[in-house]
């Protein structure tokens, strides 16, 4: 998706996208939802993302914000916060970015904390 | 009246626990009276703690257990910073409130194995010159010296299950350790952040601004009571077993990199009082959901049992003839005080202390890999001892493992800061999430506090817990020799981050994330509490000035003893709970000596000549 900077068989691959899905429905309502499929959904240039989403309204941008969190982290930002689910917490695209994997969900064994980090894994 | 049990044990933590394991092996009747609730079964509670820590927005130490409103703990989280004039202040919610001018910013869990589950298990010892800082001006002198402990210490190192390379500890801890002394387990391997910072600052000097001295940098590791490869040399030449699941013994157990030691390890590689529990013989038996609302004496001040609550607040009486308080520093000191025992020397809920942390933050030039592994593998030794400490509080510098979570909160604070405040989405947020993450790291300074008797823990006025107990109040503060420990901290941080090329990123603020934060010449400061609660039943040599004596024995109440960190009369650099279960092993040893003395026929006692009784504890020294 445009929004997180993964593609969606990467999407797809954490099997949360319809979960998520029911989330951001949940909590941003139905119409602003739809809104936010159109917008980000079209296929755009190359582009500057902040200059281009200049011309949408606070509501889709906080709406665009909230989703991105959601991925990126399982929980959604609130107010107020709360995790999605420990599969969620899991599967948070920010340790996918950094490389990493979230704590006590993917433990790499005795003296791996020692090693360099793997580069980031490409999805 | 015939006692049912010889010893009641109030509370089911690392050092209730160990008691109770060691005088059931004796074969004492031993009855464990535990606040917090038992897992049914246990396999399920680690199941459980681990869905309710994934699924807690606020990753606190606390967050593996869902709360119990019968029996409140402290969280991090009831305290709160405020920005209102005349200036930095703070307001607390929950179980522990407080009127001091600074916070004691620390926690506790009160669950069946307590605080000690939650811990990150780092196990060093304390210094030979901690037993006395009296010398340097600050503090309360101990009733023992290290010399006294050390056997216990390795006692203490065998039951937890140390990791820790002897020779290391030896040549740059300042520990003397006797040349054919090995830890159960090799040393832990360092982490990826532990190398980068050796390879550039080993050797390296900077200036205290304090003290005025050099000091020269070097990474050390910690020892740690989680699992790693056994030390063949162990115990003469015997060897260890590792432990894992329920204390049994798992030769291949071993800390697999979680990275989620605080507040639970899934894979039974942390110690943790279950695995003690795991041990308990067939004569100790736990009661839990059983709240402890007094201790029970007899006409002449002896122990004689115990009152608690069940948690719709019915009372029940239980007796013994040795009663031990192992609630933890906080909850100890507030059992003796609703008791109003231990009053002669005043000094009951006095001295509370803490390891107030300085941390500072920021990202390497390179990649770190934080988030694995244990929260600490390694530190830098070198400001916790010598003539330094007059000037300031000395301390134990910790080198973090897990980005900026103690400082800043989860990384859901870094996405939240790209996403909202630089306003990225795409792959100019993917690329600035993975680089921010992957190059963060920490330095968590740990302050020796020492002994005040104007920090303390008193009975609330009128707030009380759900089950109609007043709640305990705090007062407490930091001394200027903190204070100025803290200085010469972040100009040591200072010169460190320079000699990295690290970009800093220390900043105590928001107000309200900042409870603990104080002006200080000029500059201002922010600390966070380590969770070592320590003091309110000091030991010392005489009833006059201290609680308890140096077998933790409360003065004036034979047959009463208050065990745990409450014991210390000072808290040192070093992370206290090895040092504290090096003192509850020795006192359960004591506890079985007066037991056997009970028992002994009094024809003995009155005709044979009195020899002095030698028990032996399993695992302690003879
Ligand atoms: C986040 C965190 C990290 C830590 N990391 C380290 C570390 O790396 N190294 C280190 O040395 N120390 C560490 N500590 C400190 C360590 O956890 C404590 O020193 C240790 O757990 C104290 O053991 P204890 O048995 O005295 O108390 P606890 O382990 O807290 O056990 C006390 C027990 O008493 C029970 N209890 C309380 N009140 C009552 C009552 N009225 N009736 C009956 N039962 C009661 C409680 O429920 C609990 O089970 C850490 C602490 C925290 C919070
Ligand atoms: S790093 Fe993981 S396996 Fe090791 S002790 Fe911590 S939680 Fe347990």
């Amino acid at each position: 998706m445009e929004l997180t900077g993964f593609n969606s068989e990467a999407l797809w691959s954490t099997g949360l996208v319809e979960r998520y899905r029911t989330v951001a429905i949940e909590q941003l309502g139905p119409a602003r939802f739809e809104r936010l499929l159109q917008e980000a959904g079209q296929p755009r240039g190359r582009r500057n993302v902040q200059g281009d989403w200049d011309d949408w309204d606070d509501g889709l941008l906080d709406a665009a914000r909230a989703v991105t969190q959601l991925w990126y982290t399982g929980s959604w930002p609130g107010p107020p916060p709360f995790v999605v689910s420990p599969h969620a917490y899991a599967r948070g695209l920010a340790w996918t970015a950094a490389g990493l994997a979230a704590p006590a969900t993917a433990p790499a064994g005795y003296g791996s904390w020692g090693h360099a980090p793997a580069g980031e894994s490409a999805s | 009246m015939t006692p049912r049990y010889d010893v009641i044990v109030v509370g089911a933590g690392i050092a209730g626990s160990l008691i109770a394991r060691h005088l059931g092996d004796q074969g004492r009747r031993v009855l464990v009276l535990e606040a917090g609730a038992r897992a049914a079964d246990p396999d399920q509670g680690n199941r459980d703690a681990l869905a309710t820590y994934f699924s807690a927005s606020a990753k606190v130490p606390g967050s593996a257990y869902r709360p119990q409103p019968a029996v409140p703990w402290p969280e991090v989280t009831d305290l709160t910073g405020t920005d209102a004039a005349p200036g930095p202040g703070f307001r607390t919610a929950g179980h522990l409130p407080q009127n001091g001018p600074l916070p004691y910013a620390s926690g506790y869990v009160r669950v069946n194995g307590g605080t000690g589950n939650v811990w990150t298990g780092l196990a060093p010892r304390m210094l030979p010159e901690d037993f006395d800082t009296e010398s340097f001006g600050y503090g309360r002198r101990w009733p023992l010296d290290y010399a006294d402990l050390e056997p216990y210490y390795r006692a203490a190192e065998g039951e937890l299950g140390v990791s820790g390379d002897a020779a290391e500890q030896r040549a740059h801890a300042g520990l003397p350790l006797p040349d054919d002394y090995a830890f159960p387990m090799q040393a832990l391997p360092a982490s990826h952040l532990d190398r980068l910072l050796a390879a550039q600052l080993d050797g390296r000097h900077v200036k205290d601004p304090v003290s005025l001295d050099s000091v020269a940098l070097r990474v050390v590791g910690t020892p740690h009571a989680r699992n790693g490869v056994p030390n063949p040399e162990y115990d003469g030449g015997r060897g260890y077993v590792p432990r894992g699941e329920h204390g049994r013994e798992d030769p291949g157990n071993r800390c697999v990199g979680n990275a989620s030691c605080i507040p639970h390890c899934p894979s039974y590689a942390k110690y943790t009082p279950l695995k003690a529990q795991g041990q308990w013989g067939p004569s100790v038996a736990l009661r839990d959901r059983a709240v402890v609302s007094r201790v029970l004496t007899d006409g002449t001040g002896r122990a004689a049992g115990v009152e608690y609550l069940s948690y719709d607040g019915v009372a029940t009486r239980v007796h013994a003839d040795v009663v031990v308080l192992a609630a933890h520093t906080v909850e100890n000191a507030r059992l003796l005080l609703l008791s109003g025992l231990g009053t002669r020397s005043g000094q009951v809920g006095r001295n509370l202390m803490d390891h107030p942390v300085l941390l500072t933050w920021g990202l390497l030039p390179q990649r770190v890999g934080p988030y694995r592994g244990p929260g600490s593998t390694s530190g830098f030794e070198g400001f916790r001892a010598g003539a330094g400490r007059r000037l300031r509080a000395p301390f134990r510098i910790e080198i973090g493992n897990w980005g900026w979570v103690w400082a800043k909160g989860p990384v859901d604070g870094d996405v939240a800061e790209l996403v909202r405040e630089r306003g990225l989405f795409g792959a100019q947020l993917r690329r600035a999430v993975g680089d921010r993450i992957s190059r963060q790291f920490a330095l968590q300074f740990e302050m020796e506090q020492g002994a005040d008797p104007a920090n303390r823990v008193t009975l609330h006025p009128h707030e009380r817990d759900p089950l109609g107990l007043p709640r305990p109040l705090v007062t407490y503060d930091l001394s200027e020799h903190v204070k100025d420990g803290m200085a010469a901290a972040k100009a040591v941080s200072d010169q460190i981050f320079t000699l990295l090329g690290a970009e800093d990123h220390t900043d105590y603020a928001p107000a309200a994330a900042w409870p603990g934060r104080f002006e200080h010449r000029g500059r201002t400061y922010g600390y966070r509490g380590a969770g070592h609660a320590a003091g309110t039943h000091i030991m010392g040599d005489s009833p006059a000035g201290s609680v308890v004596d140096s077998w933790q024995r409360c003065w004036d109440h034979p047959g009463l003893y208050a065990v745990g960190c409450g014991s210390m009369p000072s808290v040192a650099t070093s992370n206290p709970t090895l040092t504290m279960a090096a003192l509850t092993l020795r006192s359960a040893q004591r506890i079985e000596a007066d037991l056997a003395e009970r028992d002994r026929p009094a024809t003995l006692t009155s005709h044979a000549p009195r020899t002095p009784s030698t028990p032996h504890t399993p695992g302690a020294p003879a």
